[in-house]
């Protein structure tokens, strides 16, 4: 029997550990009474033993002989000891009896489960170190931790007594009572007597083998209500026949009758202490006791005060000795006997130690007995004497040995004991110092499982809660989830519903076991929430991981922010945005309508400060959407568990801002509503849901509206069938509504004529009915989906299974009918068919890392996604392209359909479209519808056409196209052809842009744009080169060389026909000299096998009827295209299948103006300026002045005209008008000038060129001629002094100068010197060339052919502009197997290169420097001189080898930094015989890129060597010159010429002819 | 030397790694005893580091607690990582635990020296987890 120890109550002090042990280790006395006394006692409500139990604490004085001196003599020194807590059980007969172990058990379960209090755990906080502990035990101070436990030991040792060891039980006393109401005196001694008779004592006190010689006394009862005489009669017998000593007598019940029979103890006792002032009771109480005592200890304190301790030591001793044989046949008389009741009397009596050494003696003499039941009773009392002394001094450490002592005590029979006992030694852990709260955890682990057996589920949620609470934090997932299991589990049992889900909430998006275990929790948590759902009226769950949202993933769309994808185009929102705001800030600029809203938020937040930024932020990005219109939710929705999740009903939560405050208002009137209606129409509602439901037009407006959208959109459907469609969700929405109901309708519809409160509230009824029914329906054909609707707002809903840790992306349309800001608050769904929840939406914005306090907690930006302005209806642009390639062939041409329609419930205008990377798309028809009409034949010959270019198409800016429709009304649609025509090979994406506005002026929603993402993957497929040589003599016959490759791997490509575009220019064939046979070879050449190349040859020559006209202004925007089929058999009318103007006239990407245009640009205004002032001046000036300073002042305009040519064009236009005679006029003295030039100066070609081709612009700008005097004066010594520096006279004047452009084209030629001498090499070629002449239609003598640079222009910033002299080659192909009808642009072969770049450059160096140099040179001079022909044989030395000479002349007066780079040959020709004098097939020995500074004026000269290795003729051009930056302007530490970057390259004209021959 | 269990418990008494080979009811049970044990580190670790005549940091912190039929027995790193092992009631040497944990030691420390393992974690390595199974099927 070991549960003496340390008190439930952690912290007890001494004291209270001092009146524990008294309390429960104090003197017993017997009460015996009658039914009569129970009888009077009843009639406060309690039993007389009870009712004496509130006199069982009193204060007692005692007389002793100080005990504590040894060896204390004096006799007469008694002192006096008070004791001020004396307790005295009473007992009553009954409860002496020894209940059997069954029934005590049975007992004490039924007391622990009465007793306890249950607590919530989530109030509970968990321990986790020693700081917790000392908190814990400060916030359960002043509370009994387990209380439970305290009345469970009160009870157990209620329970002992009467066990045979427990002398301490043993009545000291015995009280006889009766009641004055017995019918005689005699009668009641008799009863008295018989009460307790020491013959014949009770039952129990024989079996425990108890003293029976103890102090007996006689109680009379008397009701104060009757008279006392008899009882006075009667207490008189009772002295006489006991003694006056041991007879007192008991008036109670004083005070009349209380009111009320049955009241409860503690009144009892208030009535009892108040109204029973009997004073002979407490008196006398008191005084018995004190007798009591006095009688007992008399002798054996006596014996002490005279032997001593030590003697009555010995003597016991000795006596045992003695009596030691006889002993066998205990009795009570005993000596171990007596010895242990003096114990239990000094123990009584407080005098610890006494009573401590007598115990000890007693067991020794039990233990040597084998008396093990005394033996352990005494080493109880000694062990409490440990514990006390322990308790005084060292407490704490002894606990963790009452927690042994407790986990020893805990493996009892009975679980709940050692439940009980686990627990308190998990406190004793608790208490233990170091603190092991692990420990304590662990066993109040072990006493959960113990209270599990024992089926106490409140203890156990306890024990559990205090584990699952300092758990908290950690990761040890198992135990957490164990208990947080059991918890849930028992909290069930007990109805405590809450704090089940509670914890299943905690543990199911957690647990990492089978999926059987877990199946199995999800079905206790369902059964869980269905009783929890009963008992509440919020029904509703909130989030707590499981079906998992990730709340990143939420997004709203709205239906224009569906982008359609064609292929995987790699654009990103971020894209779309910007892509989408530059669009609408062009367009604003175009169409006055268009406003730009949409403001950047996160740039006003910078500037704003941030205490604004939540109002400015919510006012700026609250995002629009039109009504009727759905509403894209998305999200990510996710299994944690192993098991299948089963969720239906999934639809989204939103909430009008407006709506609440009415409905609010309306709240009042809705409780005066006649409620017998609403179920009226809810029956009717009932049945009629149950009927088949089919969608059926109604009378209603709105609905014929819907019903009418529905049909048209079905029947375009049908037609979409036949193509390939991708399909858009918008069309999906409405054919998806399925559970509507007639009668809804109709009262909808009610709702919306009468708009009545009533009605309003009917509806919403209805509504909520439907819900539920919904949800019957739901059941009945899952895996659909649905539109929920509620007021204002139709959701879909979804049901879907999740299995096993599935992630699956939920995408759900609302559809707000209500004009209000919409806010989506969540999702709602049913989880397994019963579990309703409500998962509220949790979105953070961008976080703010501005300020200090922001870098430091995380602060976010509001997300204003889920919170929307719904405005009026708008128009909703469907579009969709047809056809659409994903692969294509470089160049080629594939035609595609846009679908546009309106499927908007409103009227759409200004629809513009933007692509930004225009140069592969063209919008329209065959042709431009403009432009077809333009188209003329000319000649009968159909293949020259004319097509003029208007005006507007030539400013306008290409990437966007406005579609030009008044408007597209709902349901309308248009389709727009749309040509693809890429230029490069690779893979790209097109975003497409498309922005319209509404017919009716909205103002919430200015614009809208859809988007279309795109991917189209090209290959490469024809590779085209140009090359370009002119006859000096007769200039009108430039020879165009095309060379043509297949570069498409796959299939063979068919060249149908080529085509040119130019303004004045026209081409013809020439047919290749050595094919005697042209036609028949004429297709092998148009079919190409993959990598197979061809040269074509073409004659350009001018149109005729250019040559005629004389008004410029005429065909100034008109084209010429001239035609030319390849293959007769496969003759197709192009131009009348593709847009081909347009396709030439296609836009580039736009470049940046470079600053130094600018800044020139403001220098011209200036001078335009003063132009105005001095026109009438410079009418007077000489006119060859004139030319002089427009060729200075023509390079600034040329310059701007680079940047304005768009504006100028107008300009030129008008100007040409008004100087079309001066022009004529003037035209011959310029020529002369021009002319004069030439022959002055020995210039490159190229300079030559750009010359005339200012002289040309000279002739348009009449108007703007001006310069300073001084400069022209300067100009002109500056050309003087050149003059001497020319080495050679020009060879001869062309005569021919019928037509500026002959002239032109002549005046290009370069003046070769070498030409003159005519080597035997350069007539074979002439004779060839000659051949080739011969053969074609218009042959001519040519004498020398001269190889003109060409290239490509840059990009014109938007539409292409034709200058005089350009041509463009379309070439026209299909390839054989996949069908591509291609077309390959080359587009503006210039007759005139154009230098006017290099010449601004130097010319602002030398600015910059301060230097002058002569404008009207190239910077250097070149020669090469080497043997022109070699005789050699390739079998003897495979490799020829020949000196060449290059001498370089800096013609600048500053220093150049050169560098030559050879250009490796980039014509391969496929036959050396045929064309050798084209293959420049040599290498250079010596050196092949090198860089050198050569000072102003001075010449350069070194030797390489050129290597041969076949013979033929070869030209030499193979260099490219780089200008670059001069070192000495720049810093000198820029040492390293790599670094130095270039100015300007050029390729320098000439021809440098070898030829090498075999010999003989 | 039977191994019933390899516990690794990160500074924040939050565990890192427990390794055993039981699984459901048994291996809770496991659990909780390595969890108990860390009551008894932390009785041992300040008691060892208050000794200031021993200048070195006694890791190995000997034999825990025997439960009825189990020896616990631990060790505690630099770091304050701790190592719990449990092993069955028979006769061990404080050598072979020692040795056992300074292997362990080592190999814990390739383990978080793996740049793609998060600090305070979990150890989901499985070289960690092979390398942990060798060396308690050596011991």
């Amino acid at each position: 029997m070991t549960l003496l120890l340390p008190p439930s109550k952690t912290l007890l002090t001494q004291q209270e550990y001092i009146s524990w042990i008294t309390q429960f280790y104090s003197p017993v006395v017997l009460i015996i009474t009658n039914s009569e006394v129970e009888k009077i006692a009843k009639k406060n409500g309690v039993s007389f033993i009870n009712l004496l139990r509130c006199f069982s604490s009193q204060k007692f004085i005692i007389k002793t002989p100080e005990l504590s001196k040894k060896n204390s003599q004096t006799n007469s020194s008694e002192s006096i000891k008070q004791i001020d807590d004396f307790f005295v059980r009473f007992l009553s007969l009954k409860q002496a009896q020894k209940p059997n172990s069954k029934k005590k058990h049975k007992i004490l379960n039924s007391i622990i489960k009465n007793n306890f209090k249950s607590e919530k755990i989530n109030k509970i906080q968990g321990i986790n170190s020693q700081r917790d502990a000392i908190n814990f035990f400060q916030y359960t101070q002043n509370q009994n931790l387990t209380p439970w436990f305290d009345i469970y030991r009160r009870e157990f040792f209620k329970l002992l007594i009467g066990s045979e060891q427990r002398s301490i039980d043993q009545p000291i006393a015995c009280i006889s009572v009766v009641s004055s109401e017995v019918s005689t005196a005699v009668e009641a001694v008799r009863i008295l007597t018989k009460q307790f008779d020491p013959s014949n004592p009770p039952r129990f006190m024989i079996e425990n083998i108890m003293d029976l010689d103890i102090l007996r006394y006689y109680v009379l009862v008397h009701d104060s209500s009757t008279p006392d005489a008899k009882a006075k009669q009667i207490f008189q017998l009772m002295k006489h026949t006991f003694g006056p000593n041991s007879c007192y007598f008991l008036k109670i019940n004083s005070k009349k009758k209380p009111t009320r029979k049955k009241r409860n103890f503690d009144q009892f006792i208030n009535n009892f202490l108040s109204y029973n002032p009997t004073k002979t009771f407490p008196q006398n109480f008191g005084a018995f006791l004190t007798t009591k005592t006095s009688k007992i200890f008399p002798n054996l304190l006596i014996h002490f005060s005279k032997k001593g301790f030590k003697n009555v030591f010995k003597s016991f001793f000795g006596s045992k000795k003695n009596d030691s044989q006889n002993t066998q046949n205990l009795s009570q008389g005993s000596l171990e006997f007596k010895m242990r009741n003096l114990a239990d009397y000094l123990f009584f009596l407080r005098y610890y130690d006494k009573s401590f050494s007598n115990y000890k003696y007693a067991s020794e003499e039990f233990k040597s007995s084998n008396m093990w039941k005394h033996l352990g009773y005494c080493q109880e009392m000694i062990i409490l004497h440990w514990i006390y002394a322990a308790y005084l001094r060292y407490f704490k450490k002894k606990s963790l040995r009452a927690a042994n002592v407790y986990i020893k005590a805990s493996s009892n029979d009975s679980n709940l004991t050692s439940a009980l006992c686990l627990e308190q030694s998990a406190f004793c852990f608790l208490l233990s110092s170091p603190l092991y709260f692990r420990k304590f955890n662990f066993y109040l682990m072990l006493a959960g499982n113990k209270f599990k057996e024992a089926e106490h589920r409140h203890n156990l949620i306890r024990c559990f809660g205090l584990i699952v609470s300092s758990l908290n934090e950690l990761n040890w997932k198992n135990i957490d989830i164990n208990t947080n299991y059991w918890i849930a589990l028992n909290s069930f049992y007990i109805n405590d519903y809450e704090q089940s889900i509670e914890c299943f909430k905690k543990i199911l998006p957690n647990l990492s076991f089978s999926s059987e275990k877990q199946t199995s929790y999800l079905k206790d948590f369902t059964l869980a929430y269905q009783s929890f759902s009963k008992t509440t009226n919020q029904n509703e769950l909130p989030y707590f991981g499981l079906p998992k949202i990730e709340m990143d993933s939420v997004k709203v769309l709205l239906t224009s922010d569906h982008i359609l994808t064609l292929g995987k185009p790699n654009f990103n929102d971020s894209f779309w945005e910007s892509q989408e705001n530059t669009f609408v800030q062009q367009l604003s600029s175009i169409c006055p309508d268009i406003i730009p809203f949409k403001a950047n938020t996160d740039r006003i937040i910078q500037r704003i400060h941030i205490k604004n930024y939540h109002r400015i932020v919510k006012k700026l990005d609250t995002r629009v959407s039109p009504i009727y219109e759905p509403i894209f939710v998305q999200f990510v929705i996710e299994n944690p568990m192993k098991t299948v999740l089963k969720i239906t009903n999934l639809h989204i939560v939103g909430e009008f801002e407006n709506q609440k405050q009415e409905e609010e208002n309306q709240k009042q009137e809705k409780e005066n509503q006649n409620q017998k209606e609403n179920l009226k129409s809810n029956e009717e509602q009932k049945i009629n849901l149950f009927e088949p439901q089919i969608q059926e037009q109604t009378t209603s407006n709105n609905q014929k509206e819907n019903q009418g959208d529905v049909s048209s959109k079905r029947e375009l459907k049908i037609q979409n069938l036949e193509e390939k469609v991708t399909d858009h969700p918008l069309l999906d929405i409405e054919p998806k509504k399925k559970t509507k109901s007639k009668k809804k309708k109709s009262s909808q519809n009610q709702n919306q004529n009468q708009n009545q409160n009533q009605n309003q509230n009917q509806n919403q009824n209805q509504n909520q009915n439907q819900n539920q029914n919904q949800n019957q329906n739901q059941n009945q054909n899952q895996n659909q989906n649905f539109m929920i609707e509620e007021k204002f707002l139709k959701t879909e809903s979804i049901n879907l299974f999740l299995q096993a840790k599935e992630k699956k992306i939920i995408s759900l349309r609302i559809i707000p009918e209500r004009i209000d800001t919409l806010s989506i608050t969540g999702i709602r769904l049913i989880l397994n068919d019963s579990v309703n929840m409500f998962i509220k939406f949790n979105l953070k914005g961008k976080r703010l890392n501005q300020t200090r306090k922001q870098k430091f907690d995380p602060i976010y930006l509001p997300d204003n996604q889920l919170k929307l302005k719904i405005t009026k209806e708008m128009p909703l642009l469907h579009v969709r392209i047809r056809d659409f390639p994903n692969f294509l062939l470089d160049n080629s041409i594939k035609k595609t359909i846009i679908d546009i329609q309106n499927i908007g419930k409103c009227g759409l205008k200004n629809l513009f479209v933007k692509i930004p990377n225009n140069n592969y798309f063209v919008f329209g028809e065959k042709e431009n519808s403009e432009n077809i009409q333009n188209i003329q034949n000319i000649q009968q010959n159909e293949d020259l056409q004319i097509v003029r270019i208007k005006d507007e198409d030539k400013k306008q800016d290409l990437s966007i196209t406005n579609l030009k429709i008044d408007e597209l009304k709902p349901n309308e649609s248009i389709q727009v052809p749309l040509w693809i025509n890429p230029t490069t090979p690779e893979k790209f994406s097109v975003p497409f842009l498309f922005c319209y506005q509404s017919s009716e002026r909205n103002i919430d929603l200015n614009y809208r744009i859809s988007k279309i993402g795109a991917e189209i993957n090209s290959t490469s497929s024809l590779f085209t080169k140009t090359n370009l040589r002119v006859d000096p003599n007769f200039a009108d016959k430039i020879i165009l060389m095309v060379e043509i490759k297949n570069f498409y791997h796959k299939s063979a490509i068919e060249l149908l026909q080529i085509s040119s575009v130019s303004k004045n220019l026209e081409i013809e064939r020439i047919f290749d000299f050595e094919n005697q046979n042209q036609n028949q070879n004429q297709n092998q050449n148009t079919i190409l096998q993959p990598s197979q190349s061809t040269i074509l040859y073409f004659k350009i020559k001018e149109n005729e009827k250019r040559k005629k006209s004389d008004k410029e202004n005429e065909f100034d925007d008109e084209l010429i295209i001239s035609n030319i089929l390849l293959n007769e058999e496969n003759k197709i009318d192009f131009h009348s299948q593709f847009p081909t103007i347009s396709l030439i006239q296609k836009g580039k990407k736009p470049e940046e103006v470079k600053r130094r245009n600018r800044k020139e640009r403001k220098e011209n205004t200036n001078e335009n300026q003063k132009e105005n002032q001095n026109k009438i001046e410079n009418k007077i000036v000489n006119q060859n002045q004139n030319k002089i300073i427009n060729q200075n002042q023509n390079q600034n305009q040329i310059e701007n005209e680079i940047e304005n040519q768009n504006q100028n064009e107008n300009k030129i236009e008008n100007q040409n008008k008004i100087e079309n005679q001066n022009k004529i006029e003037n035209e011959n003295e310029i020529q002369n000038e021009i002319q004069s030039e030439i022959e002055s100066s020995n210039e490159s070609d190229t300079e030559m060129k750009m010359k005339m081709k200012m002289k040309i612009k000279q002739k348009q700008f009449p108007d703007q001629k001006i310069k300073l005097k001084q400069k022209q004066n300067s100009k002109q010594k500056q050309k003087i002094k050149l003059k001497p520096e020319t080495e050679i006279e020009t060879e001869t004047e062309n005569e021919q100068k019928d037509t500026i452009l002959s002239k032109n084209k002549l005046n290009q030629i370069p003046i070769n010197n070498e030409t003159k001498q005519n080597n035997l090499e350069t007539k074979i070629i002439q004779d060839r060339i000659q051949k080739i002449l011969d053969k074609s239609p218009n042959t001519q003598k040519v004498k020398k052919m001269q190889n003109i640079q060409l290239y490509r222009k840059k990009p014109p910033l938007k539409q292409r502009i034709w200058k005089e002299n350009e041509i463009g080659l379309m070439i026209f192909w299909k390839s054989k197997q996949d069908d591509f009808i291609g077309q390959q642009n080359i587009l503006n072969l210039q007759i005139f290169p154009e230098t006017r770049l290099f010449r601004n450059i130097i010319q602002k160096s030398h600015r910059k420097q301060k230097l002058k140099c002569d404008e009207e040179q190239l910077p250097i001079k070149f020669e090469i001189s080497s043997q022109k022909s070699i005789i050699h044989d390739f079998d003897k030395n495979p490799i020829s080898q020949i000196p060449v000479k290059i001498k370089l002349k800096n013609v600048l007066s500053i220093p150049l930094n050169i560098e030559i780079e050879i250009v490796s040959p980039s014509i391969k020709s496929l036959n050396l015989e045929k064309k050798q004098i084209f293959s420049p097939n040599f290498f250079w020995k010596g050196f092949d890129h090198f860089i050198q500074n050569i000072p102003s004026k001075t010449e350069f000269i070194f030797n390489v060597e050129a290597s041969f290795i076949n013979y033929g003729v070869y030209d030499l051009n193979q260099f490219k010159f780089h200008i670059l930056s001069n070192p000495k302007s720049r810093k000198s530490s820029r040492k390293s010429s790599r670094k130095l970057h270039s100015i300007f390259s050029f390729n320098y004209p000439f021809q440098h002819l070898i030829s090498i021959t075999k010999q003989d | 030397m039977k191994i019933i269990c390899v516990g690794i418990i990160g500074p924040q008494n939050n565990p890192l790694l427990i390794h055993t080979d039981f699984s459901g009811e048994e291996r809770k049970n496991i659990e909780y005893i390595v969890y108990t044990a860390l009551d008894f580190c932390e009785e041992k670790i300040p008691a060892m580091s208050g000794n200031k005549k021993s200048s070195l940091f006694e890791s190995y912190l000997g034999l825990l607690f025997p439960t009825e039929d189990l020896r616990v027995y631990g060790y505690v790193t630099n770091t304050h990582h701790k190592y719990v092992l449990v092993l069955d009631d028979s006769d061990v040497k404080d050598v072979d635990t020692k040795k056992f944990f300074v292997q362990l030691h080592d190999i814990f420390i390739q383990a978080i020296s793996n740049p793609f393992y998060n600090y305070g974690e979990k150890i989901e390595s499985l070289n960690f987890i092979s390398n942990l199974k060798s060396l308690i099927s050596k011991s």
